[in-house]
Order: C-alpha cells, then sequence, then structure tokens
C-alpha cells in the first residue's frame, strides 16, 4: 500500500488535469476539480516546507558545536535569522517596519550582491570557454564575437554587415538549434510524465 | 468535444502514447533499442570515482524547481539520476551532499538516497547532511551552494534539473574548486551558460534519457525510442508547415490550430 496509494494518487491527479486541459466543454465539472487538486498541491507543499526547516534546523544544530566546525557562527546566524524572521511574520505583521526593514535593507540588498556577482563568473567562465582547442570550441568563439561586436553599438563602425550577420546567426542558426532542443525537450518531458501517471516511473517515489 | 485549438495537440499525444505503449511492449519482450553513447552520462561513474579517490564529496543538485510546476519532468529526471550518483557514493563510502531548493523535492530526494543507500546495505551510512534543504529563494540558495563549494571542496559536482539564473555561478563555482563538473537542463536560455562552463553537459532530451541510460530498464529505454518517433513526425509538421506556408497555402496552418 505505500506505493500503491501515492500511484493513484498520481493517476487521478494527472488524469483530471489532462481532462481540464483537453476536454474542459465535455466535462465543465473537471475545472473545478483541477483547481481543487492544485489547491490541495499548495497545501501540501506548504507541510513540505515545515519537512525541509525541519532538515535546515537538524542539519545546521550539528554544525554550531565550536569544537568541530571553526565556523560556527554561520549556522547560528541563519537560525537566529530564519527564526527572527518567521517570529516578526507571523506575530508582529509583514506591514511592519520591522519587517520592512529587514526585508528590504538586508534581505533584498544581499540578493541584489548575489546577482551582481554573476558578472565575474561569466568572465571566469569565458575566459575557459572561449578557447579555440577544437573546432567546435573555435566556432563558438567566433560566433560568440561577431554577436557580441553586433550586438554592441561598436559593431556599427565596421560597417552594416556585422549586425547583419550578427541576426543572421541568431534568426537561423541560433533559433534552428533551440527549437530542436525545445522539440527532443517537449518529447522528453511528455514521456516522462506519462512514465509517472501510469506508474512505470516510480523514481520520484523513491523506487523503481 | 475537444477544447477549441487543442484537437490537434490531442491527436499528436494520443499518438505519442499510443507509440510509447507500443515501443515499451517491445522493448519488454527483448527487442531493446540502442541508445548512443551519451558522454555526460557515462561521465558520472568516472566523477564520482575520482571523488572517491580524492577523498571529497560528491556534490548533487537536482535543479531547484518544485515537483507540482511545469518544470517537474525535469526536476524528476535529476532526481532519477540522484537515485544512481548515490547508489555509486553508497558503494564506494563517498560523501553525499544533495543540495535542495524545493522544499516538496526534500522528501523525496530523501527517500531516493535512503532507498539507494538500503539498496547497497549502507543505511548505517545515512546522515541528514546528505539532502539538505538549503532556500527556496534563488540567490540564496545559490551562496549556500556557493558556500558548501567552497568549503567542502567536492571532486564532483553534478548537476541535472533545472535551472534559472544562478546556473552559471553554480557551475563556475564548482569548477573553481576542481570539481568535474557534470550539469544538465533542457531550458533553453540556460543551455548555453552550462555547455561554457561544465565538463560535460546534458543537453534537451539528453538528461531525460539519464534514467533510461543508467538503469537499462525496457520500459524506459522503450520509451527513449517511442520518442525518436515523435521528433521524425515534428520535423515533417515543420517541413510541410515551412512548404505550405511559403507556397501561400494556409490550410495546414488551420489544421494544426484547430
Amino acid at each position: 500500500m505505500r506505493k500503491e496509494i501515492p500511484l493513484a494518487i498520481a493517476f487521478v491527479t494527472g488524469f483530471v488535469v489532462l481532462l481540464e486541459y483537453f476536454f474542459l466543454p465535455a466535462v465543465p465539472a473537471s475545472k473545478a476539480w483541477a483547481t481543487m487538486l492544485q489547491q490541495w498541491g499548495i497545501v501540501v507543499s506548504g507541510f513540505a516546507m515545515f519537512v525541509a526547516a525541519t532538515n535546515l534546523v537538524l542539519v545546521n544544530v550539528k554544525k554550531m558545536d565550536p569544537k568541530r566546525n571553526k565556523e560556527w557562527y554561520n549556522p547560528v546566524l541563519l537560525l537566529v535569522f530564519m527564526f527572527g524572521m518567521a517570529f516578526i511574520g507571523l506575530f508582529v505583521g509583514e506591514r511592519t517596519a520591522t519587517y520592512q526593514f529587514l526585508f528590504t535593507k538586508m534581505y533584498q540588498p544581499l540578493g541584489t550582491a548575489m546577482f551582481a556577482l554573476m558578472v565575474f563568473f561569466i568572465a571566469s567562465a569565458a575566459q575557459r570557454a572561449f578557447r579555440a582547442k577544437s573546432v567546435e570550441a573555435a566556432l563558438l568563439l567566433a560566433a560568440g564575437i561577431i554577436v557580441m561586436l553586433g550586438r554592441a553599438p561598436v559593431g556599427e563602425l565596421a560597417g552594416s554587415w556585422l549586425p547583419n550577420l550578427t541576426n543572421w546567426i541568431m534568426n537561423f542558426p541560433n533559433v534552428a538549434g533551440n527549437r530542436a532542443i525545445m522539440m527532443g525537450a517537449a518529447l522528453g518531458a511528455t514521456a516522462t510524465a506519462f512514465r509517472a501517471l501510469v506508474g512505470i516511473d516510480r523514481s520520484y517515489l523513491g523506487v523503481d | 468535444m475537444i477544447t477549441a485549438g487543442k484537437q490537434f495537440v490531442f491527436m499528436f499525444f494520443a499518438f505519442m502514447i499510443v507509440v510509447l505503449l507500443y515501443r515499451m511492449d517491445r522493448a519488454k519482450k527483448g527487442n531493446l533499442p540502442w541508445i548512443r553513447r551519451i558522454a555526460g552520462l557515462q561521465a558520472i561513474d568516472e566523477a564520482v570515482g575520482r571523488a572517491t579517490e580524492l577523498g571529497t564529496p560528491v556534490f548533487y543538485v537536482p535543479g531547484r524547481t518544485e515537483i507540482n510546476t511545469s518544470g517537474a519532468a525535469q526536476t524528476m529526471a535529476g532526481l532519477e539520476i540522484l537515485g544512481h550518483v548515490a547508489g555509486l557514493t553508497a558503494k564506494y563510502d563517498t560523501e553525499l551532499i544533495t543540495a535542495i531548493a524545493a522544499p516538496n523535492v526534500q522528501p523525496v530526494a530523501e527517500e531516493i538516497v535512503r532507498q539507494a543507500y538500503v539498496a547497497a546495505g549502507k543505511a548505517e551510512a545515512l546522515k541528514p547532511e546528505m539532502v539538505q534543504f538549503l532556500s527556496n529563494e534563488q540567490f540564496a540558495f545559490a551562496a549556500a551552494c556557493l558556500a558548501i563549494m567552497n568549503r567542502e571542496h567536492p571532486g564532483a559536482a553534478i548537476m541535472v534539473g533545472e535551472f534559472q539564473a544562478e546556473t552559471m555561478m553554480l557551475v563556475e563555482a564548482a569548477a573553481q574548486t576542481g570539481a568535474i563538473t557534470i550539469c544538465g537542463t533542457s531550458r533553453a536560455i540556460q543551455i548555453p551558460f552550462f555547455v561554457a562552463a561544465a565538463d560535460y553537459t546534458l543537453i534537451g532530451e539528453e538528461m531525460f534519457a539519464g534514467g533510461a541510460y543508467l538503469t537499462r530498464d525496457p520500459n524506459k529505454l522503450g520509451s527513449i525510442a517511442a520518442l525518436d518517433v515523435g521528433k521524425v513526425l515534428g520535423t515533417l509538421i515543420i517541413l510541410i508547415g515551412a512548404i505550405t506556408m511559403t507556397a501561400g497555402n494556409k490550410s495546414f496552418l488551420n489544421f494544426i490550430k484547430k
């Protein structure tokens, strides 16, 4: 029963959502059923957050021992801020100045700073990737240079051929490659979903 | 009876289901399809072996998407490969760190890793640290992954699933710590980042073939063979559409729009 009940739930849920997607005019009630199941999904995800938060606490409490972890203060900070934000959000209120301060003056700038770091990672990866060590790498390098120059205002100084070549690369080889990948990925996703729906693929239950 | 605008999609979907069932049935009867060598999947054993030799952990990320969203298939593909990786780390007594961003993936990943360790007879080696929930916020998750990679210096970093803007950070940080990087996604916009920075990249459908390729399960192998039929059909539709539209005939376009 440990396997059968989740498989039955997955089948019924998938079937109802497909019914609503394809046969809404024939089965108008399917919209309400699908909406209800999606709402249940949100509730289940809410409970999953407790499971995930429990794991986070368990892992980090173990790391708080100064004898075993030189950076013991990091998990302490994590848990203080995690429980602090949760407490303020739940009992003081999300609209209060304290919560807004923590969110807009601490959380958001930290996220933005992380995003800004991306430029260094891109530069470092580009330095490794754009080495003409093989024919494929040389093609990547050439295409990268053309597209970067063609997209920059300085590219127009070389004449209209560079932006035109850039547009050709973006509109033809790039789109063709993207569509091939998308078609393969969509079919792969369909097959994975179908296997899960009919219970052939049980990897999401931890069994195979 | 069928919703307007979805009739052709339904026909294609129904056809694919029939082909899937047929090819899976054939595979079960012993007609296993041939699958070309996929370097990224082939490299998983080598990457785990390298981490074992170095005495460093294997770092795994099964994407950042929840299991009940449109990216669920990618997450499931990532979890399938996680099962294989966990089996290897259990076999070789290598440390495994799985970073989770989606709360509802946490229990699933925990169960997959637990099953792999139990199957390998290493249940006593299981620890909560093997599957860690980090954060469901994009850059908080990326920061936590970067911190783990910089602290633990994994010998192998495997990231298969749906990723967004954090892609480049994760794979480049892993490369900088000296890990073999094996990455896969079917999000076309993120694939170039993986191609540029990772040692091996599973592009699009290759990640969905992972489970079949690694487990040699007849059902899964059969479904991979069915995808080729779908691709041929899809290519034919594109060709017919291109020819008829070039000739100024919209009848085929109107047919597929039904």
